[in-house]
């Protein structure tokens, strides 16, 4: 069975089609969808601006890790549902639009960031804990996570240019 | 007084005409003001917790703030300055939106509440007890209110 086809069986269950022909339920989703990105993307560069040195650099890292990085998971959690909804919605449409293809990769990429980052130079957080600016290992996982998270914002309102 | 007469000077301007005959432009600045968006938010969103006492509450929420502030007038130059070509290329649309009034309106009493109370809150000593509970919590709900007008706009 062919992607195609598994995004045209998507798109026709009973509430794939009910969401895409509400004209309240799906603008409610989508809203949803686009503030939270504040509690996911605007949380986790709180963090990445923190392993910088550049904001809170008195708080120790494990500190501003562990208390707010549980508010990223919380609007990833938040991001996916909705994205999930919005994307069985329109699932045929979005099989071919450019934007959505680059944003799943993008998605990949910024998913395997943060389990590259955890298992190796944060395993030894305690060490630089207190450092204002951390080691050089822990800075370029912030800038890819920074990056990746600006392009997955513009690819992802890009999606609606290409509709 | 009516704004009228202000949002028709607005729509014959330059820079009107360049937003709505520019097919990219729209779509270039709407990015940069979600990308101010997701900033601002987070900015906001760790402040007024950490003034609730849900997250870091063993560190002080007036450095917190202070330490963050920079980013929120940051990104609010970012989204005002991305704000206004918006506006520009749908100028008279957006006079007629109930949305986007309802916007201006809160973000109007946001910014006035950060600058005349919240700041003060966090710059002071009383940064313990009810009060700053109260301004978080006042904070976050202007601010979503700003968002959710926001995001109406396009729908109406």
């Amino acid at each position: 069975m062919s992607l195609l086809k598994i995004c045209q069986w998507i798109n026709d269950t009973g509430p794939a089609t009910a969401l895409r022909e509400s004209e309240i339920a799906f603008p409610i989703v989508e809203s949803i969808h686009v503030l939270a990105i504040t509690l996911m993307a605007g949380t986790v560069s709180i963090v990445d601006l923190r392993l910088l040195g550049i904001v809170l650099k008195k708080e120790p890292v494990s500190q501003v890790a562990g208390q707010v990085l549980p508010l990223t998971w919380t609007g990833f959690a938040v991001m996916a549902i909705s994205g999930a909804m919005l994307s069985a919605a329109e699932a045929v449409k979005l099989y071919t639009n450019p934007a959505y293809r680059i944003k799943l990769v993008l998605l990949v990429l910024a998913g395997l960031n943060p389990m590259i980052f955890h298992s190796t130079v944060y395993k030894s957080v305690s060490a630089w804990n207190d450092w204002p600016r951390p080691p050089v290992r822990a800075r370029v996982a912030a800038i890819c996570s920074l990056t990746l998270w600006t392009a997955i914002i513009v690819s992802g309102r890009a999606i609606a240019y290409y509709h | 007084m009516s704004l009228l007469p202000l949002f028709h000077w607005f729509n014959n301007t330059a820079l009107s005409a360049a937003m709505r005959d520019s097919t990219s432009a729209f779509a270039v600045i709407e990015m940069l003001h979600l990308l101010g968006l997701a900033m601002l938010g987070g900015v906001v969103l760790i402040v007024d917790l950490r003034l609730l006492g849900v997250i870091l509450p063993s560190r002080p929420a007036d450095r917190i703030a202070r330490d963050l502030a920079p980013f929120l007038k940051g990104s609010l130059v970012v989204m005002v300055l991305s704000g206004i070509p918006l506006v520009s290329g749908e100028v008279m649309k957006c006079y007629y939106n109930g949305a986007f009034r309802l916007k201006m309106l809160f973000f109007a009493l946001a910014l006035g509440f950060y600058f005349g109370v919240h700041r003060r809150i966090t710059r002071s000593a009383f940064v313990s007890g009810w009060a700053p509970r109260l301004v978080a919590g006042v904070s976050l709900a202007l601010w979503l209110s700003v968002g959710v007008a926001g995001r109406a706009i396009g729908f109406l």
